[in-house]
């Protein structure tokens, strides 16, 4: 396989941006109009997606150990979207005509055999990674809300029931899809620690205009079903190396997972001082605030700090989070979550003020985490 | 619009009921102070969406009978109708008209993803701008009130009773001033129902979700 073919020629199509997905969709759609319904309305994101991916994965073509752990990421997701092997041979003719397409001249015999022969091993990976999976764990789980709290306009605190064993850990997310929006699934970091009864809460801003966020707030009841994939992410866990003190520093609903990690440190220790900053633009918005309040006062090594941004009555600290927390840094780790932009005003104010990049833990933001759009 | 009688014209005579028309369906409001709809026109309406269910009930079965026959023929004949024909090939124009359709359908989501956006976020400031204002005020007549509390005094004032005052004042305030713009914004909401002809559950939470300020620290 002529791996530097493959990249010069995926550059060379690339040029044409948002036109080559949408030339791929389209023929997948005609070819196999059964596929339409597994995707939402709006493909504008789903789009962008696919360029990513395919990008990446030819990028790092000719680096199999760079490739392989996202190939079988990506397949072991794409369970929950209802993706079966079947499906993998109609994405494959949908590429190779698109790169046909869009080559021209350049498509020839042997270009061909090196696509197809690059796709069908894409395709096993992650047929593979899909079937693994499919021995230890659903393609997605149920989970029945048994609580739906209204804790301040716009705010909303869900627990969930799942339907079977769910391993994850504090500090972790999961991507979370319901009935009345079918097919968009958003990231949500859980705000608990793994309990007996199997149950997670989640903590749901409504984003202005964000169609999954609203729906959750507004419109979710106890007793309706909610969609969880498999739990992901490490960054924000609390990894064997990560000893001694932490500075926990949590923007708006960015408090879920640091909750689950006082919880954890609480259940399992072992014990250490935490000193948690809350932000929030105002004291309304401190939605968790008594909870939390109530777990200072039960654990001596738990420190609990509320900060309000834009709020002239709030009585207690003004000004961001991060200029608070930084009067209580004495070389601890920092762990940071919260809306995009707080978490890159913070981490830059952050190592502006010397703290060590290492010992900053924030999540990556994908295109589906915290925001919708 | 007057009510359709349905059982005063066959089934067969009449369009059949399109989701859209099922959503666009307007009812005459009875004239008691403009509350619910006329109950003959809701009840003659449902009646027609529930002939049209039946009937495309009765055709799915069909259909579903239809289907199990050819499955038959095709089985008898040794083919095996689940098998696509070899790939066909497509015609560029049909790609072009899907794909312009899709951007159609996305520019079209976008913008009314973005209005939506638009609208949530003018009406999440207006309402901080509302309670800052009730706050304000709120805090000035509980000034108020310890100033007049401390000139009415004879030297025998607590603290205690100087903070109830305070408190008080601060409360009287804070629930005239929301009062009066929830008011307004409950006037609108309800205005707004009386279009939907059923009361959402959201309207209720909107109305007593948002608990009142406390103040921690």
């Amino acid at each position: 396989m002529d791996t530097q073919a493959l990249k010069d020629s995926w550059h060379l199509v690339a040029r044409s941006g948002d036109q080559v997905p949408l030339y791929f969709y389209s023929v997948l759609f005609l070819m196999n109009p059964d596929v339409r319904d597994m995707f939402p309305v709006s493909m504008a994101r789903q789009r962008d997606k696919l360029v990513t991916a395919l990008g990446q994965v030819v990028s790092n073509v000719d680096r199999v150990e760079e490739v392989v752990p996202f190939l079988q990421q990506l397949g072991r997701d794409h369970r929950k979207f209802g993706v079966t092997a079947t499906h993998y041979p109609a994405v494959g003719q949908a590429l190779l005509s698109t790169l046909e397409h869009f080559l021209g001249d350049r498509w020839t015999p042997q270009l061909a055999h090196d696509w197809t022969q690059a796709y069908n091993l894409v395709a096993q990976v992650m047929v593979d990674a899909a079937n693994d999976a499919s021995k230890v764990s659903p393609p997605w789980w149920e989970a029945e809300i048994v609580s739906h709290e209204m804790r301040t306009l716009g705010i909303a605190v869900i627990r969930a029931r799942l339907n079977y064993q769910y391993p994850f850990r504090p500090g972790q997310s999961a991507s979370i899809s319901y009935a009345v929006r079918p097919r968009i699934w958003r990231f949500y970091s859980f705000a608990n620690a793994p309990r007996q009864d199997n149950t997670i809460d989640l903590h749901v801003r409504m984003v202005d205009g964000g169609v999954l966020s609203s729906a959750l707030v507004m419109g979710a009841r106890r007793g309706e079903m909610l969609r969880v994939g498999a739990a992901i992410g490490e960054r924000l866990t609390l990894s064997p190396d990560v000893q001694g003190d932490l500075l926990m520093i949590a923007g708006g609903t960015g408090l879920a997972p640091m909750k689950a990690l006082v919880e954890q440190i609480a259940y399992e220790g072992p014990t250490r001082r935490v000193d948690l900053v809350i932000g929030a633009r105002t004291s309304r918005e401190l939605y968790d605030y008594e909870s939390l309040a109530k777990m200072a006062a039960e654990h001596p090594w738990l420190n609990v700090v509320p900060v309000v941004s834009h709020d002239p009555f709030f009585r207690g600290a003004r000004g961001y989070a991060v200029d608070v927390a930084l009067q209580g840094w004495r070389g601890q780790h920092v762990f940071v979550c919260g809306s995009e932009e707080m978490v890159q005003a913070t981490v830059g104010r952050l190592l502006d003020a010397g703290v060590p990049t290492e010992q900053i833990h924030f999540d990556e933001f994908t295109s589906d985490r915290g925001r919708e759009s | 619009m007057t009510a359709e009688m349905p059982w005063g014209s066959p089934a067969a005579e009449r369009q059949p009921l399109t989701p859209d028309r099922v959503r666009k369906q307007e009812f005459t409001r009875t004239s008691l102070g403009r509350r619910g709809y006329s109950e003959d026109e809701v009840r003659a309406f449902l009646y027609r969406v529930a002939e049209d269910m039946a009937a495309s009930d009765k055709e799915k079965a069909d259909l579903r009978a239809y289907i199990d026959r050819m499955k038959q023929w095709y089985k008898e004949h040794g083919l095996n109708p689940e098998q696509s024909a070899a790939p066909q090939t497509l015609s560029v124009d049909a790609i072009n008209i899907l794909s312009r359709a899709q951007q159609t359908a996305d520019a079209q989501i976008a913008e009314a993803e973005d209005y939506a956006r638009r609208i949530v976020g003018q009406a999440r400031q207006q309402y901080e701008e509302l309670l800052l204002e009730a706050q304000r005020q709120a805090e000035e007549a509980a000034n108020q009130a310890v100033g007049a509390y401390r000139a009415a005094g004879n030297g025998l004032q607590s603290a205690e009773a100087e903070e109830l005052e305070r408190r008080i004042a601060y409360l009287r305030t804070f629930a005239d001033v929301t009062q009066v713009q929830l008011r307004a914004v409950l006037e609108g909401l309800a205005h707004e129902v009386d279009k939907l002809g059923h009361v959402p559950d959201q309207a209720k939470q909107l109305a007593g979700g948002s608990p009142s300020p406390s103040v921690y620290g």
